[in-house]
């Protein structure tokens, strides 16, 4: 039963191959490393100089009656590139205005209502504000609407609320889909090796960077999306592949117990977050094809084109992962393995060569979520560590070790916390998901799809 | 102390109500997702004797020492133990009133010692509440218990190894320990859930002697077993489970003889050794 | 380069304030983890808490006399350790009944759930929100020290840190003397039990939910002290002080130190912070001078960082290799696993 290290072959080569997977991960990582030289000078002017600084509009009109002298201002509610920033401006004689926003994000626009002049109202009292106004990476001008009532009597016919309440709704699958594909391996893996990796977040960023890289970056092949994408979603398969087989699996072989690995786990991602901040000098970063696109309306709907392409690729690559654990020989090995490792052994499975294909695929998923999410947002060294605790809850939400419930939870997580802010502070989004975490885990301790386990 | 022998005129029927039961079950259920895992409609066990509970695998043994001893929850049924209901009573104060269990799978802790091991199952220490821990006003049971875990441990032949972490025993020392840790809470019912399993036969003797040594004593024992040598030669009375229900309850003489037994059980070891049946026991 | 200097940044830091901070953040996570096996991954949570607990009250009372003596500020400890109890009870209630990873999961999620709360505009009232909240205590009205003091001849503190450094090594001599008190009774006993099994413990009628309970509430305890502790040396308050890097960093010190070990996360937190400082003081040293060539893999910016990786290196590589840390028996620490 024991066996102290120093009397084990195993120990002596467990060394070894710790030693190959750091050097493993710094030369798949060293990739990056000329970008990070490269970069210094350009980092500055971000997705290569295209994108100038975004300047948020609109105009003030009351019927066609220009609506001079308000004055509107901006704050930053989430914005990487100046997370203080403030500015104001006033509607000229056209009842137009203009702040130049240092970059995307999410902004509150509030008006002065005191300085509306008296012949003048809003059509909706309560809509002096814009809590949630979203400049999109790239985009050069942002429109922000605020309806005025006009004189000539009644509201202008506005369904805002509903129409916003749906432009939420919508963001809050987008991100959903994405939490979804970023935590199915998360599940996964959890199920059938018992561990709790808190590196998956980096393995999110990893595949963004990685994309990023072959796409955009100045130092690197600068190839079209489509390629940089397919090329870094292997290469983060490829990374997760080789985790498994020089650091997981000696782990499991040397008796460590889920706990030490889930320790290592959290090594492991302190560890490779600041590599990556290292190799970006910790800036975010856009995607080249995306760095000029405004909102496409689809009915009252109004996102960039981008974002419905990417809602698009991670429904498809979900039922797709779907249809290989329902389809396939793999599939079903993964789930018999997540079953009852012992018995699915015992009927023949490789359950070292399954799970190594659990991390391969597992870390793929991870990848592409974080190039989707970099594609809707921007890419940063702790994108994937700030969606962490999503992914926890919507893995947890969905129930521990189900692909499926991965999928339900995240999707619960992010329509929740986008539709959150229809109601309160954008600030609380990301708590929303953990808020409804811990109350479904006091309800429904086995998760939305989980099974309520034997005790005893 | 009372003579042992096997009670009489009590008729070897499923639910026979018994002379000063200790232990009385009404009409408890178990499902899981629509299993029936156990369906008792009455069973009594009779103070100070060796029970034995025997059935197929998956017939509900384990599921039925969980719910007693409150482990996990029935969906429906009443249990209690002399004048104690138990629906409802969470399992350590279940242990409290006096029914102590032991597990299929050893439970040892293995990184407490021996000595520590035992210490932990006397009951109503003052050191175990946080104040009286800090200021170490509990000295004097301690040595108490201390005196009482090295008698049962040289009882047990464990004495030699009161100091070794617990994680470092045998399989077989393991099972005499939980055994020996169960009586450190004095109890009046002991619930062993396969004492025998996975122990190296020259030790199985002297576990034996050790069961009928806790009846000898006053103490009640029922015990999940699937050796029928071992079931004969302890229990005096035998309950017989199957898909759940009692099917058959008598003296073991009466048992081996009951066709309800013989289908259920019997039919699927008949001809088979002892050494072979154990051998399939996980 | 300057050796000297690096060796002294490295002593400073290890005997300062930071690091004690750490062992009295960590000397709460053993009584949780090392000995009673509860992953609480939110302990920053529990340093939120005491610390704005405590750093509100003082700042909405800022005397409270009795008797010609001002209360506010053991009164406002006592309420940041207040604040750490109904924390511990918040979070223990529906997770404790649950399989630890629950446990680990959702106090993580609250820690960051505080965090973002104290940060938002919606309680800025209350917290200050991002810029933080400045409160008088008073704490260094009373400090006796004067001048500049020396340690090992070499190492200086001025007589406020050495004020805080006097209480805070303080309060981690007291909790551990605590610990060792605690651990060798039979209540440490129960809560190693739980550790080890928590269904054995219950089968010898043993109130399990109670200890995991106690335990964990009074390791929040002592990481609010901390948290306390840090609030008072900069008599000011702030949420990107509390990040969930404090519970990694004080994981760290612990396995380094040794886990279930009384002495394990005051060593531990010691070494992690020498080791931290020096390497940092080596960087920037090493920057400056080009040794070996360094400046041209990495700036001045990139110090922050590498220190960050250094630490995620030393928890994989402890953890592999020497999973017991400095004073753990190898032994113990392997029988845990199976």
């Amino acid at each position: 039963m024991l066996r102290p290290f120093g009397a084990d072959p195993g120990g002596k080569r467990l060394r070894v191959i710790v030693a190959r997977v750091l050097f493993g991960a710094l030369a798949v990582l060293g990739v990056l490393a000329a970008p990070a030289a490269a970069q210094e000078t350009t980092t500055t002017a971000p997705a290569g100089g295209e994108a100038a600084t975004p300047v948020i509009r609109g105009t003030f009109t009351s019927g066609s009656t220009p609506i001079e002298g308000v004055t509107i201002t901006a704050t930053a509610v989430d914005v990487e590139a100046d997370p203080d920033f403030e500015g104001e401006a006033t509607s000229d004689a056209d009842g137009a205005w203009a702040i130049e926003a240092p970059g995307p994000g999410v902004y509150r626009l509030a008006i002065d209502t005191d300085t509306i002049p008296e012949d003048f109202a809003l059509e909706d009292p309560d809509r002096f504000e814009l809590p949630q106004f979203r400049v999109f990476p790239g985009s050069t001008s942002s429109n922000a609407v605020f309806r005025f009532a006009s004189e000539e009597g009644g509201g202008i016919v506005a369904p805002s609320r509903w129409e916003r309440m749906l432009n939420l709704i919508f963001s809050g699958i987008r991100l959903g889909l994405i939490i979804g594909l970023c935590s199915v391996g998360l599940s996964l893996v959890f199920g059938t090796t018992g561990l709790v990796n808190f590196a998956q977040g980096e393995l999110v960023t990893l595949g963004a960077l990685l994309a990023w890289f072959l796409n955009t970056s100045s130092g690197g092949p600068q190839w079209t999306l489509v390629l940089a994408v397919i090329v870094a979603v292997i290469l983060s398969g490829l990374f997760g592949g080789a985790l498994d087989m020089v650091l997981w699996r000696p782990m499991v072989r040397q008796r460590s117990g889920a706990l030490a690995r889930m320790l290592v786990s959290i090594g492991l991602a302190l560890f490779l977050r600041y590599l990556f901040q290292v190799l970006t000098d910790g800036s975010p970063n856009t995607f080249r094809q995306y760095a000029t696109q405004g909102p496409t309306d689809i009915g009252p709907i109004s996102f960039p084109v981008s974002t419905y392409i990417t809602m698009v690729i991670c429904a498809v690559v979900l039922i797709g992962v779907g249809l290989v654990l329902e389809q396939t020989r793999l599939g079903t090995a993964i789930r018999a393995v997540a079953d009852e490792k012992d018995l699915a052994e015992a009927s023949g499975i490789d359950v070292r060569r399954v799970i190594t294909m659990i991390w391969i695929g597992s870390t793929a998923l991870a990848g592409l979520g974080g190039i989707m999410l970099g594609i809707n947002e921007t890419v940063q060294f702790n994108m994937g560590f700030r969606l962490l605790l999503t992914m926890f809850a919507a893995v947890v939400l969905g129930g521990l070790g189900s692909a499926y419930g991965a999928m339900v939870g995240g999707l619960v997580v992010g329509i929740a916390s986008e539709v959150s802010t229809y109601w309160i502070d954008a600030d609380f989004k990301y708590a929303v998901g953990l808020a409804i975490l811990i109350v479904v885990l006091m309800v429904r301790p086995q998760g939305i799809l989980g099974i309520r386990e034997r005790v005893g | 102390m009372t003579d042992a022998a096997p009670p009489l005129g009590i008729a070897p029927e499923p639910g026979v109500a018994k002379p000063d039961p200790i232990l009385v079950a009404r009409g408890m259920t178990r499902t899981f997702g629509g299993l029936l895992a156990v369906n008792v409609d009455r069973l009594e066990v009779q103070r100070n004797t060796i029970t034995a509970l025997i059935g197929p695998n998956g017939a509900g043994k384990t599921t039925l020492f969980n719910l007693l001893t409150g482990f996990d929850k029935p969906d429906r049924g009443a249990w209690r133990l002399d004048d104690h209901e138990l629906a409802g009573v969470p399992a350590y104060k279940i242990a409290r009133l006096g029914m102590v269990r032991t597990f299929q799978l050893t439970k040892s802790l293995s990184r407490l010692t021996v000595l520590e091991n035992m210490l932990l199952g006397a009951s109503n220490q003052r050191g175990e509440r946080f104040l009286a821990g800090l200021f170490h006003t509990w000295r004097a049971e301690e040595r108490e218990n201390t005196k009482r875990a090295l008698h049962l441990l040289e009882r047990f032949n464990l004495l030699a190894k009161k100091d070794d972490f617990a994680g470092t025993m045998s399989g077989g020392q393991r099972k005499l320990l939980e055994m020996a840790r169960a009586l450190m809470v004095d109890p009046e019912l002991v619930m062993l859930d396969e004492p025998m399993a996975g122990v190296n036969p020259a030790l199985v003797e002297s576990l034996l002697e050790h069961v009928k040594g806790l009846r000898d004593e006053g103490r009640t024992v029922v015990f999940v077993e699937h050796d029928m040598d071992v079931v004969m030669s302890i229990s005096d009375w035998v309950v017989c489970m199957a898909e759940g229900n009692v099917i058959a309850e008598g003296p073991p003489s009466s048992i081996v003889t009951n066709e309800a037994v013989i289908d259920a059980y019997l039919g699927t070891h008949h001809g088979k050794t002892t050494q072979e049946v154990r051998e399939e026991q996980p | 380069m300057d050796w000297s200097i690096i060796f002294e940044d490295g002593l400073r830091t290890a005997f300062g304030i930071i690091a004690a901070v750490y062992a009295l953040t960590a000397v709460g996570l053993n009584l949780q983890f090392g000995y009673t096996g509860l992953m609480n991954y939110g302990q920053a949570g529990f340093v939120l808490v005491g610390a704005y607990g405590m750093a509100i009250f003082i700042y909405e009372v800022p005397s409270l006399e009795v008797g010609g003596v001002d209360l506010s500020l053991p009164v406002g400890f006592l309420i940041g350790c207040l604040c750490a109890v109904v924390l511990g009870l918040i979070l223990g209630i529906p997770t404790l009944r649950l399989r630890g990873d629950y446990l680990a999961i959702v106090t993580i999620s609250a820690a960051e759930i505080l965090r973002i709360t104290t940060n938002s505009r919606a309680a800025q009232d209350v917290t200050g929100g991002p810029q933080g909240k400045r409160f008088a205590s008073g704490f260094f009205d009373v400090n006796p020290f004067d001048g500049r003091f020396k340690l090992f001849g070499a190492v200086a503190f001025s007589a406020n840190t050495l004020w805080v450094m006097v209480w805070t090594w303080g309060l981690v001599a007291i909790c551990s003397v605590a610990m060792f008190l605690l651990m060798r009774s039979p209540w440490g006993r129960a809560l190693k039990a739980v550790r080890e099994d928590e269904d054995a413990a219950r089968a010898l009628g043993k109130n399990v939910y109670a200890y995991k309970m106690q335990s964990l509430v009074i390791g929040g305890v002592i990481g609010g002290m901390a948290g306390m502790m840090l609030a008072l040396s900069r008599q000011f308050v702030e949420p990107d002080a509390f990040q969930s890097s404090i519970t990694f960093l004080a994981y760290a010190a612990l396995i380094l130190g040794g886990l279930a070990r009384i002495f394990g996360p005051i060593l531990g937190s010691m070494l992690l912070w020498f080791v931290i400082a020096a390497s940092e003081s080596f960087l920037s040293e090493a920057v400056e001078h080009g040794f070996l060539g360094i400046d041209n893999v990495i700036t001045s910016d990139d110090i922050g960082p590498v220190r960050f990786m250094l630490v995620g290196l030393l928890i994989m590589l402890l953890v592999i290799f020497r999973p017991q840390g400095i004073l753990g028996d190898r032994q113990e620490v392997m029988l845990g696993n199976d």
